[in-house]
């Protein structure tokens, strides 16, 4: 009986969390390979649906069945073969979850809350464009379409109701805000970078995006300038003409590796007497410090260094690790509803068989001879319709209540048994694609409404 | 109590409500209260429009200005004009905390000094009305000016002591330095052409362009200050710390001269 076969959703997956880059890396899929491994897992029946997720931290899939037997073995045997990997080396470093585990755990990748930075943005995208992916790959139908666009709608909300995602947790992110609340427009403004180091390169990317007028790249070797200059299209300038440049700067940004300070106090004070004490803006990045201390007591002058920067980066972490407790409370909510919709599936085929058992009884009645008499067939059919639907209202309310405490399924055995509906089939309903809405086309990207045709069909009973 | 304390304590009421909900928006940054607290506000600025005209109509003059309590209501109703004139161009969510505080206590000292508003005058001159009505938004004007010099000051410590919570909620030190000073431009031309209504007034009226007393000393004093600190800003180029602190220290003067004299 079809309510046996009950839906298995699981994810076998490889993340930042319990393995290094070496192993994520070996395991990793382009956009092409993936839909080439989508529709191989489908083809062997490793999964009904299916998405995968490639990112520089995690290699996910996830999968929905109805025989859940081995799913594991199989799966870690299927991504061995496709990757030409030993099974025993990858199976210690996968994690497997299923059903209200695995559709958690997909709502936490989607919200940012498995990330190695919480809260961060950019794995939503990332897994939009995996389930697009699957989506052209044919591996996604209508449980997925449901799950995944839940679990994009619970992004949102968390998002919407939580802080889970304010605040900047990287020093260069850091670094620009500060700038933008000293400095304000960033347009007219002109910043100078002393050193050319890593930081210095990932603050100066952050800073051009958020529209610097004229930055001037310096370093005591000329061609490190240079070349971070034509990386971006900025101006290097020779190292002894610093100081000339910086009466004009709004903004300095120093990293050298000198081993003593190479900005000293009687320079910021030319400095701020030359600018009539505009506000200046110092980030003293490197270590040993390029910038004399005394610097940030001089009126006007706003001095940060690695270690106030990467303060605010932890007070802005805390802050949204305050906010987990808020996002799980939603996230749990949106899963457990999700499951809820899942649950009423199964009753979706089983009640369908009966309006179909019942309207051919119907349809029996009104053709045969004690029908005859009639004149009006057409209210006589009105009349059967009507019985059919008072008969059948409570005992279809009775069952939804029941699917929704989770005690429905011994009903739909029974309803099963009673009525013989093994024997009830259509050319136009079809077995196997039980769980599809009504008027949804296999294997394509059609959005069902999340609701669901089958809680209609219950109610109009 | 009368219908017009009664719509004067509603607009307490509301711009207390407005007030709490800004800072509680401060306090923890969430769009909806800042909303409620601008909607409150301007049911508040709107019952304030209701109160002035009807003072207007009572005493028969197009200024309600015949009384002390007159005089901080129209200054009040003057400022909530121009926060919403200034509402597309500035984070008021941060101007609310300081702004709306001002207008509970202005309203509220009203409530204090309230009488019932005299039988119906006249005034002598026109060029009193236009004295009366440049000097208010002038006013108005200078104390905007000076609670942005207030939040710069604020925002200039925070990010010298770099604490994160109070930087992220207040305007960047360019915003709130030009809004010093452009509020500062307005209230210096309105007050100047105040003060030559004024002197048009007294030839007017007593035969001669300026009488030489406390107030006039002061006003010119207050002219003089404000002079400075533009001539520092657009003329010398000065900027930052200092610059702002010379103009929001002019204000306090002008609440001498308006309370004391």
């Amino acid at each position: 009986m079809n309510t046996r076969e009950t839906v298995h959703i699981f994810v076998l997956g490889i993340s930042h969390k319990f393995a290094g880059v070496a192993a994520r890396e070996k395991l990793a899929f382009t956009q092409a390979q993936a839909q080439e491994a989508l529709r191989r897992i489908i083809r062997e029946g490793l999964a009904d649906e299916a998405v995968i997720l490639s990112t520089c931290n995690r290699v996910e899939i996830y999968g929905m069945t109805r025989n859940s037997e081995g799913t594991r073995t199989r799966l870690t045997r299927f991504l061995a073969r496709y990757h030409h990997l030993a099974e025993e080396e990858m199976e210690n470093e996968f994690f497997f979850r299923e059903n209200e585990e695995a559709i958690t755990h997909l709502y936490r990748v989607a919200c940012g809350l498995d990330s190695m930075v919480i809260g961060e943005n950019e794995i939503l995208g990332q897994l939009k464009e995996s389930f697009r992916q699957a989506v052209a790959a044919g591996a996604v139908r209508s449980i997925f379409h449901q799950l995944f666009n839940r679990a994009f709608r619970t992004a949102k909300l968390v998002r919407q109701q939580t802080k889970i995602g304010e605040g900047f947790v990287s020093v260069s992110s850091v670094a620009v805000e500060l700038a933008q609340k000293i400095l304000g427009d960033f347009h007219n403004k002109k910043l100078l970078i002393l050193g050319t180091g890593k930081m210095s390169e990932l603050t100066l990317k952050k800073i051009i995006k958020a529209g610097a007028g004229v930055i001037w790249v310096t370093s005591r070797r000329y061609f490190k300038a240079q070349e971070l200059a034509d990386k971006y299209a900025v101006q290097a300038i020779a190292y002894e003409d610093w100081k000339s440049h910086f009466t004009e700067a709004d903004m300095l940004l120093c990293s050298t590796s000198a081993p003593h300070p190479v900005v000293l106090k009687s320079d910021v004070e030319a400095v701020m007497q030359s600018r009539k004490h505009k506000p200046l803006f110092i980030i003293d990045i490197a270590v040993p410090r390029d910038t004399e201390a005394d610097v940030s007591r001089i009126e006007d002058v706003y001095l940060y260094n690695i270690d106030d920067l990467k303060g605010l980066c932890e007070a802005n972490m805390n802050l949204r690790r305050r906010e987990l407790r808020l996002c799980e409370e939603i996230l749990q909510k949106q899963a457990a509803e999700f499951a809820a919709w899942l649950k009423q599936l199964h009753t979706a085929p089983v009640i369908n068989k009966l309006n179909l058992a019942l309207d051919r009884i119907l349809e029996e009645e009104l053709k045969s001879r004690s029908a005859a008499g009639f004149k009006d067939k057409e209210e006589l059919r009105r009349i059967l319709e009507r019985v059919k639907a008072k008969f059948l209202r409570e005992p279809m309310v009775k069952l939804r209540e029941a699917m929704e405490e989770g005690s429905g399924t011994h009903y739909l055995e029974v309803l099963y048994t009673l009525f013989d509906l093994e024997k009830v089939t259509t050319d136009e309903y079809q077995e196997e694609d039980s769980h599809r809405q009504p008027g949804e086309q296999a294997g394509l990207g059609s959005e069902p409404d999340y609701r669901g045709k089958s809680e209609d069909k219950i109610s109009a009973l | 109590m009368r219908l017009e304390q009664w719509i004067l304590s509603g607009v307490s009421l509301l711009y207390l409500g407005a007030a709490v909900l800004y800072l509680k928006n401060f306090l923890t940054p969430e769009k909806k209260a800042a909303k409620r607290a601008f909607a409150l506000f301007t049911g508040g600025f709107v019952l304030a429009c209701v109160f002035v005209f009807d003072q207007a109509y009572q005493t028969g003059v197009y200024l309600p200005v015949t009384s002390f309590y007159q005089v901080l209501i129209f200054f009040a109703w003057a400022m909530a004009l121009i926060y919403i004139l200034l509402a597309a161009r500035l984070d008021l969510a941060s101007f609310g905390v300081v702004f709306l505080p001002l207008l509970f206590v202005i309203h509220a000292a009203a409530l204090v000094f309230y009488r019932p508003a005299p039988a119906t005058q006249s005034w002598d001159s026109v060029w009193f009305f236009i004295h009366i009505l440049m000097i208010s938004f002038a006013v108005a004007n200078f104390a905007f000016s000076w609670m942005a010099g207030l939040l710069y000051l604020f925002q200039h410590y925070a990010l010298k002591a770099k604490t994160l919570n109070l930087y992220q909620r207040l305007p960047d030190l360019e915003t709130l330095e030009n809004t010093v000073y452009r509020t500062m431009v307005l209230g210096f031309s309105l007050l100047s052409l105040g003060l030559a209504a004024g002197m048009a007034w007294n030839q007017e009226i007593h035969s001669v362009l300026w009488k030489w007393n406390s107030k006039s000393i002061m006003s010119l004093l207050i002219w003089g200050i404000y002079l400075t600190a533009l001539l520092l800003r657009y003329a010398f180029l000065f900027h930052g710390r200092k610059v702002v602190m010379l103009a929001t220290g002019a204000f306090t003067l002008v609440i001498g001269i308006m309370f004391f004299i």
